[in-house]
């Protein structure tokens, strides 16, 4: 039965928002090879629960909770095994004689790496991917209220990790 | 009248109606500060969105292009298909195997393929239990000690010891290439195997935690190494059984 829903156009839908879902991964799980393993399993679990998938429901917060959830269970399955997890921080670069948006790249990376989960997640999916707030409450399955907070919260902490150097006259 | 967190905020991410708007805009054009408030939380949205805007580019393996699309004959994993999203906690999924084309990850920028970068901010860290991890060579850094016998010896879905292989692939040169973490000295690089043993195109050193903060998780690859990668890889990386058969062959 569940394949049923797996129709095309879900299957074309899914496809067109790799690119984006994994972009969240990438804040998730830190590294570009942990992501797209997170990404491979979120997108098998959204074929394989395609069906719970309700059409009148706007997708992407159905999908980002999906990777968030695969991440979740990852993370949880890691520690259980007391495997390796870096907890997604990137550390800071020294030393990387490289142009300069990628230093810019770089130190707001690492300063997203250490926002808690919560926060991470809400900046991630409000001002990264654009979600409104109500469809990254329902990714996060948190009320927007909470979700507005976690943003706040987030949206200082990055400020105060990295100051004001857009390089703009201010 | 005065204009709260939230509701500047909701200004700042799309959320106010006409008249919210209408209202905060005309606060900005009284009060300096204010404009100023939203112009610096605006720049730093910005520089986020700018920041990650590389990260939705890069191809998405083709592999799971495939998936997706129904093109293969995907064996759906039976555990997660009933039990939905509100799985219960006992029931983990763990990742599984890397053995996916790893793609492009990064912006590639100026980064011709192939060209090797240059060495970064090589520490002079040597490691207390066993001699140098690296050397001069006539042609650049070469592995040694430990790090030579990882690279040699480790897959990467083994950990032992303070050297962790992240990757391995082979380059456009048809050399055998690994990345690799060097945990003790906070280092990571990218090693490629030539007649003589593990040259190091590319080594760097990630600042040490500060002081009362050690890091006691693995590092992760800078992105300078992945860069790296990216700019050099040849078809996918390796998955496990290529990486047992390129080990059983010396990586020649």
């Amino acid at each position: 039965m569940k394949h049923d829903a797996v129709t095309p156009s879900f299957r074309q839908a899914l496809c067109e928002r790799l690119p984006k879902l994994r972009r969240y991964a990438r804040n998730l799980a830190g590294t570009p090879h942990d992501a797209d393993d997170l990404l491979q399993v979120a997108a098998e679990r959204a074929l394989a629960r395609a069906a719970q998938w309700d059409p009148d429901q706007p997708l992407d917060p159905w999908l980002y909770r999906i990777v968030r959830n695969a991440w979740i269970d990852e993370v949880r399955a890691r520690r259980r095994g007391q495997a390796l997890f870096a907890d997604a921080e990137l550390g800071e670069q020294v030393g990387v004689a490289s142009v300069e948006s990628h230093a810019v790249r770089l130190s707001v990376e690492a300063a997203m790496a250490r926002l808690p989960e919560e926060q991470r997640s809400a900046i991630a999916l409000v001002l990264v991917e654009g979600l409104a707030y109500r469809e990254a409450a329902q990714a996060l399955e948190i009320p927007v209220g909470t979700l507005t907070s976690r943003l706040a919260r987030g949206r200082e902490a990055l400020q105060a990790l990295l100051g004001d150097e857009s390089g703009e006259v201010q | 009248m005065n204009i709260d967190d939230a509701t500047l905020m909701a200004y700042l991410d799309g959320e106010l109606d006409a008249e919210g708007v209408a209202q905060v805009e005309a606060a900005k054009a009284r009060d300096p500060q204010l404009a100023a408030s939203i112009a610096r939380q605006q720049r730093q949205d910005a520089r986020l969105r700018t920041s990650h805007a590389a990260a939705a580019e890069a191809p998405i393996p083709d592999a799971l292009m495939q998936l997706v699309l129904g093109h293969a004959a995907p064996a759906p994993a039976p555990d997660t298909a009933a039990s939905g999203e509100a799985a219960t906690p006992g029931n983990v999924v763990a990742l599984r195997p890397r053995k996916r084309a790893r793609v492009a990850w990064s912006h590639l920028g100026a980064l011709a393929a192939g060209i090797v970068l240059a060495v970064i901010a090589l520490p002079m860290l040597r490691d207390a239990q066993g001699g140098a991890d690296w050397e001069q060579g006539a042609d650049g850094l070469r592995a040694s000690g430990a790090l030579a016998q990882a690279l040699d010896r480790q897959l990467a879905s083994e950990t032992s010891g303070k050297v962790r292989i992240a990757l391995s692939f082979r380059n456009q040169a048809g050399q055998y290439c690994r990345t690799f973490v060097v945990d003790a000295a906070s280092t990571a690089g990218l090693a490629c195997r030539d007649g003589q043993g593990w040259s190091l195109p590319v080594l760097a050193s990630q600042a040490q935690a500060s002081s009362g903060e050690l890091r006691q998780a693995a590092t992760p690859l800078p992105a300078v190494v992945l860069d790296a990668v990216d700019a050099s890889i040849a078809g996918d990386a390796l998955d496990a059984q290529d990486e047992q058969a390129a080990r059983q062959a010396g990586w020649r």
